[in-house]
């Protein structure tokens, strides 16, 4: 396989790829560190890429594992991801909506929720994918899925909920 | 949509049983601009998901090229070895064939030939004179050797 026809399968992948790394890592620059390790680890594979059915899913699969064994590798270290050195570019673009503080409550409320609660919601509610892929992904079974997805969203709903009572009684 | 229909969609969703169809509808609703007040929560968390999915790998994929390189570097190995044969073949031919002519010219050749040997042969008798005075110089060693 030719550098050509390889980006051309893995660039619309990429930027999903980037975001679960991002997701898990937390920091901008661990998230870029992994997606670029995945891909030299994928091109170094590429020619058993092609007998995988579902690229996609595999590519996915492998940044989930390396950035797990990531997380792992920085425990075992003492090393916490400090979450305060993350900026996120994309929010300022948002101000017009004025939702510019609750979308950074989100996202922090997210982070702190369990890495599994993490990747399915990162994988069904703003990747949108089909609960059969996150299980291809995830390597997690379906009622595993639903009880961590459920649990997500019921958790950050909770956490908004009573920040924004809290914002409105505090004016 | 009807209010009561989505705060179903809510409970199916926060179940974690909603289709993905049933989710853009959620989607669709919470972009509008008027959400009742309890159900605020939701209009921050789906646009939230909408942000998110806007990030993007910005760095450059960065692939070694080692293939190509190994490839070339072969190629010119082939070539410089393809050309060293080439010359080591063709020289030796020409050289042979000038010495031949050049021997083979004269008489005269081989007297020349003949008298510079001869001056080689006289100048190593010269030398071999001079070794004489290596005897003298054992004789010496003898006579203090024996006198011991």
């Amino acid at each position: 396989m030719e550098h050509k026809s390889f980006l051309h399968i893995i660039s619309p992948v990429k930027d999903k790829m980037y975001r679960l790394a991002l997701r898990l890592l937390v920091s901008k620059e661990a998230a870029e560190d992994a997606t670029q390790e995945v891909l030299l680890k994928l091109w170094s594979r590429k020619e058993k890429l092609k007998h995988y059915a579902n690229i996609e899913a595999f590519a996915m699969t492998v940044t989930k594992n390396h950035c797990l064994d990531e997380l792992k590798s920085k425990k075992n270290n003492n090393l916490k991801i400090v979450h305060q050195n993350y900026e996120n570019k994309a929010f300022s673009l948002q101000k017009e909506v004025e939702l510019n503080d609750e979308l950074n409550w989100v996202e922090k409320i997210i982070s702190a929720l369990p890495e599994q609660q993490k990747m399915v919601f990162q994988l069904r509610d703003i990747e949108q994918y089909e609960f059969e892929e996150i299980e291809k992904i995830t390597g997690m079974k379906p009622t595993a899925i639903r009880v961590a997805l459920s649990r997500a969203r019921k958790q950050i709903r909770e956490r908004l909920t009573k920040k924004h009572d809290y914002g409105i009684a505090k004016n | 949509m009807e209010l009561r229909k989505i705060e179903q969609l809510i409970k199916k969703y926060e179940a974690g049983e909603t289709s993905i169809a049933e989710e853009k509808a959620l989607r669709e609703y919470f972009s509008g601009t008027t959400v009742p007040e309890h159900l605020v929560a939701y209009k921050i968390l789906f646009a939230y998901t909408e942000t998110a999915k806007k990030q993007t790998y910005n760095a450059d994929v960065n692939l070694p090229k080692k293939k190509k390189a190994y490839v070339w570097s072969a190629a010119a190995a082939v070539i410089i070895l393809a050309l060293g044969v080439f010359f080591y073949q063709n020289n030796p031919i020409q050289m042979r064939d000038t010495e031949m002519g050049n021997l083979a010219n004269s008489e005269a050749d081989l007297e020349k030939t003949r008298q510079a040997m001869q001056m080689v042969s006289d100048i190593m008798k010269e030398g071999s004179e001079d070794l004489l005075y290596i005897k003298e110089f054992s004789n010496t060693k003898n006579k203090f050797l024996l006198d011991n």
